[in-house]
């Protein structure tokens, strides 16, 4: 079978003509060894097959991200038949940079011009033909939003002629003859010569020939006072500019209303960012709160009560309630939180807002070691942590995905605003339920400005390019929303199912009362709790809201004043909310950022939480 | 010739210094052949290079940037025919005019920075545009200035400007300035975000006309 690839900067598209091509055969796999996503799916097109791998967006494939080295290893090491460049029509020159580089890699490639009618209505009219002539392959003008001439794509993927790009970028002199004698000393292709003297590693560089290629390099930073990279680059995008000139006529536009006057200023733009941010939020509680009861009152009605109803013998009663209370849990979630969250969030990615919103919270995310991209991890958490720890994909570096994964792990999900409002705020009174808030607020801004100074990993500043402002597509942004949901299932109800089973037969066997018998002299010294309380509290790695819910059960009454004293019942809150994330966000955090930084995060969440407690518990015996 | 002429006409509007100028002034402006200026002028409007109102004409963004760069080529050369082949100023300046329409951005660059290396304390201002103005962090311009790139400090750090096209000689315009020096800044059509700490490491001249 064919094998196809889509490479590209960010945002021309490529993502869309992918879900476009494959349809519903989508297979979500992870490359090995990076935390970095590459879709792969399969196109069925007439008779034929090809398969067709979508990677990350760059600008260039000479960087030292781990998206570029990604890209790069893939493209000069991988099997694929065909590299399919996907290009902003509108932006061109920019573009062309990207296609350049992938150019003098000289495998069989095609060119795809997207946004067409973008690039129309702005005033640009693209000569495709005279662009095909320039680089030697063909050029496939698509819109695809509309889906217009993708099927071309496919046509040419199985067509039996691909091209070699033939056009040869003229660079400096120096640079030109150093390349030529790396490729002759070391056996090296003209790309791989340019790339050792970019000073990019590559698998197949070895170190001698990196080492030849700094001194060479060396030099001609001496005499040109610029590094082989800038005069490189340079060229790059000199060649672009000429040969978009030479492509490109205008024809006049008419000029359109800019929003970004009132989004990206200090004022109107912060507080539409505020309000929009609060706005979400609202609506996701109010209305994800309503789902998820709608949905557990649902399932508890025709699934958890007439499942028990049949009258099972006592084991497989009790394996099959913690199926469906794992089920219960994972759909309770990943509907009304998640489904709804990423539907306003594909929204404002589609929109363009989302890189506006960045610019604007650039500032405040300093503090905390991060940079404007991390504000959507951290407004995201206030629903559900596992979304947002998926969102911190978006960060450009391993050191702020870390930094921010610690942070939403932290920040109090919506499930733990049902334990604080359900056990503080009622029992207790507001003033203490707030309170708990400041505590987590406190904690979370001082582990941010910790982090930012511990976490390995060098620090960048943003440099984001802001996406054109235009109308989301509603089919689009329920696709987004639902590929993401299914992603959460995915990873978060094997899980879900084997710890609700474990759990279950635990209680079974009589273990949970064993342990609670075990436990309570422990709990009731560290935490001045009662052993049942403690047992809760673990029931709440499952979903944070069933520590509140067990408590209930366990104490055999919902008036939780009557078995527990207010200082109690604010301890159990407190380190309920801090120590240990549900199983869902363990799961996610061992995708997105590893085993190891997972287990750190849980270990160090539950450190956090007990010595609290035991803080507290000790303040409250003095007072 | 009337591409020659567009760029003339372009660099005739900068160099008034005016927001807006009458199209029947510009005729005594633009030295040389002023066959189908009308046209021409017409032309640029279509083009987007200039805007047509009842008080006269008026660059665009656009054709501030172009001219810009019409006029720093003309600066550059007449400092290099008077300065280094030792000309007359005035045959100088006229056969600069010539030749600012075809030399190569590139070969520019390179000319500047040849003058600059041979002589750093005199060369300091072939004319109104290039490098009078003092270099200056990009943190430090205000709001809507063109400008044009002459550095980038730290570069190694910064390496996705090169990719996005921020790179010595190319001309950038300053979108946006937050109060704590975030910028938002066009180049190559695109809007780029930058933290404070990356603007301030981009090293740039206003050439706005004054």
């Amino acid at each position: 079978m064919k094998k196809a690839v889509l490479i590209g900067n960010p945002s021309v598209g490529k993502s869309l003509i992918f879900n476009n091509l494959t349809g519903l055969g989508v297979e979500v796999s992870n490359y090995p060894g990076t935390t970095v996503g590459i879709m792969s799916g399969i196109v069925r097109y007439g008779e034929a097959e090809f398969s067709i791998t979508d990677l990350p967006g760059i600008y260039s494939i000479s960087g030292k991200s781990d998206e570029e080295r990604l890209v790069r290893e893939y493209l000069v090491t991988g099997d694929s038949d065909l590299i399919v460049a996907v290009l902003d029509a509108k932006h061109l020159e920019r573009n062309l940079y990207l296609l350049l580089q992938i150019a003098e890699l000289r495998k069989p490639s095609v060119i795809v011009l997207n946004m067409m009618d973008d690039a129309k209505s702005a005033g640009k009219i693209i000569d495709s033909a005279a662009l095909s002539v320039k680089f030697g392959v063909p050029v496939i003008e698509t819109i695809a939003t509309e889906g217009k001439n993708l099927e071309k794509i496919a046509e040419y993927v199985l067509g039996d002629n691909l091209s070699i790009p033939k056009i040869i970028p003229r660079y400096d002199h120096h640079i030109e003859a150093a390349a030529k004698s790396l490729q002759k000393y070391h056996n090296i292709s003209e790309a791989e010569a340019l790339f050792a003297l970019e000073n990019v590693t590559l698998s197949t560089l070895s170190p001698d020939i990196m080492e030849s290629a700094l001194v060479i390099a060396a030099e001609i930073e001496k005499r040109h006072m610029m590094s082989p990279q800038q005069i490189i680059g340079a060229n790059r995008h000199n060649t672009a500019k000429s040969i978009t000139d030479d492509v490109t006529s205008i024809a006049p536009v008419r000029k359109r209303r800019n929003l970004d006057s009132l989004l990206t200023k200090s004022f109107p733009g912060i507080p539409i960012l505020i309000l929009t941010m609060i706005g979400i939020l609202a609506v996701v509680f109010v209305v994800g709160g309503f789902l998820e009861e709608t949905i557990i009152g649902l399932m508890t009605t025709y699934i958890s009560e007439p499942f028990h109803a049949l009258g099972l013998a006592s084991l497989p009663d009790t394996v099959g309630g913690a199926v469906i209370l794992a089920l219960m849990s994972g759909l309770g979630i990943a509907f009304p939180y998640v489904f709804l969250f990423y539907l306003f969030i594909s929204i404002l990615e589609d929109t363009g807002y989302l890189t506006r919103a960045a610019f604007l919270a650039d500032r405040g995310m300093h503090h905390l070691g991060l940079h404007g991209q991390g504000l959507i991890p951290l407004v995201l958490s206030f629903g559900c942590s596992v979304p947002a720890i998926m969102s911190t994909r978006l960060l450009p570096t391993r050191r702020e995905r870390i930094i921010a994964s610690v942070l939403v792990t932290m920040l109090p999900c919506s499930a733990r605003t049902v334990v604080i409002s359900g056990i503080v705020a009622s029992f207790i009174g507001f003033g203490a339920a707030f309170s708990i808030y400041g505590i987590v607020f406190m904690l979370v801004f001082a582990l941010g400005v910790v982090l930012s100074k511990i976490t390995p990993g060098e620090q960048y500043g943003m440099i984001l390019e802001m996406s054109e402002l235009r109308k989301p597509i509603p089919k689009y942004v329920f696709r987004k929303a639902w590929m993401r949901v299914k992603e959460f299932l995915y990873i978060a109800m094997p899980l879900l199912l084997i710890s609700s089973v474990i759990l279950g037969l635990f209680e079974y066997f009589g273990l949970v009362t064993m342990f609670e018998s075990f436990i309570d002299p422990i709990s009731y010294a560290v935490l001045g709790l009662p052993g049942f309380a403690f047992t809760a509290l673990l029931f709440g790695i499952l979903r944070k809201e069933m520590a509140f819910e067990t408590l209930a059960i366990m104490g055999g009454t919902t008036d939780l004043a009557a078995i527990l004293s207010s200082g109690q019942l604010y301890i159990f809150a407190l380190v309920c909310v801090l120590f240990v994330p549900c199983i869902s966000t363990v799961a996610v955090l061992m995708k997105e950022i590893g085993v190891k930084p997972a287990a750190l995060i849980t270990v160090f969440t539950l450190t956090l939480g007990i010595s609290l407690g035991a803080l507290l518990n000790i303040i409250f015996m003095i007072v | 010739m009337t591409f020659e002429l567009s760029e003339d006409i372009l660099e005739a509007i900068l160099n008034t210094g005016k927001e807006t100028v009458k199209v029947s002034s510009l005729g005594n402006l633009v030295s040389g052949d002023t066959d189908g200026f009308g046209k021409a002028v017409t032309c640029l409007v279509e083009k987007g290079y200039l805007n047509e109102s009842v008080a006269g004409v008026s660059l665009t963004e656009k054709g501030a940037k172009k001219a810009a760069q019409v006029a720093r080529k003309h600066a550059v050369l007449t400092s290099f025919l008077t300065e280094v082949l030792g000309n007359e100023p005035d045959n100088a300046s006229k056969e600069a005019c010539l030749m600012e329409h075809t030399i190569s951005s590139e070969t520019i660059e390179k000319l500047d920075t040849f003058l600059e290396e041979r002589n750093p304390t005199e060369h300091e201002g072939h004319a109104e545009l290039t490098k009078r103005s003092p270099i200056i962090s990009l943190s430090e311009c205000p709001e809507g200035s063109l400008l044009h790139v002459s550095m980038i400090k730290c570069f190694a750090k910064h390496s996705r400007l090169i990719d996005l096209g921020v790179i010595p000689g190319e001309l950038i315009t300053l979108r946006r300035k937050l109060a704590n020096n975030a910028v938002v800044i066009t180049v190559k059509g695109c809007d780029i975000a930058l933290s404070p700490e990356v603007a301030e490491n981009i090293m740039v001249e206003r050439c706005n006309p004054r």
